[in-house]
């Protein structure tokens, strides 16, 4: 009788055990970066920052729920400036991102950007236009980029930025990919961000990003949380 | 290696902090409420504030020096009117557009620009103050545009010496000569430009 009833109860655990299923579900995706902004010439400026891209998920079981953040990606950029006049600006990047490192090196990514942006003041809001062109190929995929980026950005305290002053930015992108193995897509990011002007020279700005993916076909969206230490070598 | 990426990334914050160790002089505009002007200043402006619009105080601070700046709008004009830490009037400035100022002047100021390879001029005010006359003289010969005994221009200049372009602030005599200039820094614009 003993037995009958161990085993009906080692049954149940197994049932129960067995029973259990796995949700995981996308809460939020946090981008962090340092970058470095040196002059080279009077009209030559370089950019290099390093950054990275976790994904952060609550995984629900039937009797659990646990919050778990995985490194999605870790990059290194590199950009040349040119400065043709104060309003207009021309820029060549190169961007290597190590995908999925928890998988080893097997997954890379390289970028080449090519850029040219526009600044003009409307009283103390700066204007920016950025128009984008990417070659971005993996392992599996080459693919085309093109970006527009509209934003916009003013301090909180006075008409100028000074040092210990709040500012904010929103900004809002539309991007088109064409890549060789699927279809093409559109997408767009809408972004706003609060930064802090600790002295002339360095900066920490934090924003969210909503991202509408492939907004013409099965959408997705996404949020993003965005933190930039930003550090002037001049 | 989530982990040891949230701890470099920790770790680079920490050193970018240290750099604020580094001691600058710097400026600081602030806007400030309308209780934190001197009464003084106030009581100078209590009647071309009472019709204007747009009404913003601000505190400036450069060092240990402090004065305070009223910043309005009358009769479709932008005025600015700087006082010192005490509510002394220091000058009146109006927005003016370049275009506008007197031929001679444009002359005088567009010879002094000459030297340069190319040159735009983003903003012009005109500035009143005086030695002998008193405040309230100023301010009204400023609101009525009448020749105060100091008038200057102040302009903001973008200039192109070879391939470089600097931006100045510009100060000139009330014909239009050249007497001082110093850079003007804009704000950085890495975090809008990448």
């Amino acid at each position: 009788m003993r037995f009958f009833i161990t085993l009906i109860l080692c049954l149940c655990i197994a049932q129960e055990a067995l029973s259990q299923t796995e949700t995981i579900k996308t809460r939020f995706v946090w981008e962090g970066g340092t970058a470095l902004n040196y002059k080279v010439t009077d009209n030559w400026s370089f950019n290099t920052s390093i950054g990275k891209r976790s994904v952060w998920s609550t995984v629900e079981t039937n009797s659990n729920e646990e919050f778990e953040g995985e490194l999605a990606f870790l990059e290194f950029d590199h950009f040349a400036t040119y400065r043709f006049n104060p309003s207009t600006r021309g820029s060549l990047g190169y961007k290597y991102r190590w995908r999925d490192p928890s998988e080893g090196f097997g997954e890379y990514e390289h970028r080449i950007t090519q850029q040219l942006a526009y600044t003009h003041f409307k009283e103390i809001i700066r204007l920016v236009s950025r128009l984008r062109l990417e070659q971005r190929i993996r392992n599996e995929s080459f693919a085309m980029r093109y970006r527009y980026r509209l934003s916009a950005d003013l301090p909180l305290s006075g008409e100028t930025l000074d040092a210990r002053e709040f500012y904010l930015v929103g900004s809002n992108e539309i991007l088109f990919e064409a890549v060789d193995v699927e279809e093409d897509t559109w997408e767009s990011r809408t972004s706003a961000s609060i930064g802090y002007l600790f002295n002339p020279d360095l900066k920490l700005e934090m924003s969210f990003t909503y991202r509408l993916e492939n907004f013409t076909g099965s959408t997705e969206d996404f949020l993003f949380i965005n933190t930039g230490v930003f550090i002037n070598l001049n | 290696m989530i982990i040891k990426t949230t701890l470099l990334w920790l770790v680079s914050i920490c050193f970018s902090f240290s750099l604020l160790a580094q001691g600058k002089k710097m400026e600081r505009e602030k806007r400030i409420r309308k209780e934190e002007i001197p009464a003084v200043a106030l009581t100078l402006l209590n009647n071309p504030l009472g019709k204007a619009r747009k009404v913003k105080y601000f505190l400036e601070t450069d060092g240990d020096n402090k004065s305070f700046e009223i910043k309005f709008l009358l009769h479709r004009n932008q005025y600015s009117v700087e006082f010192d830490s005490e509510g002394r009037l220091e000058d009146v400035e109006v927005l003016i557009s370049f275009g506008k100022l007197n031929k001679d002047i444009r002359k005088n100021v567009t010879d002094h620009l000459g030297q340069y390879d190319n040159f735009k001029v983003k903003k012009t005010q005109k500035q009143f103050s005086s030695q002998s006359q008193t405040a309230e003289e100023v301010i009204k010969m400023a609101l009525e545009d009448l020749p105060a005994e100091t008038v200057r221009y102040e302009m903001i200049v973008e200039t192109k010496a070879g391939s470089t372009w600097t931006t100045y602030e510009m100060l000139l005599d009330d014909q239009g000569n050249f007497i001082s200039q110093k850079e003007v820094i804009g704000r950085l614009e890495d975090n809008i430009l990448y």
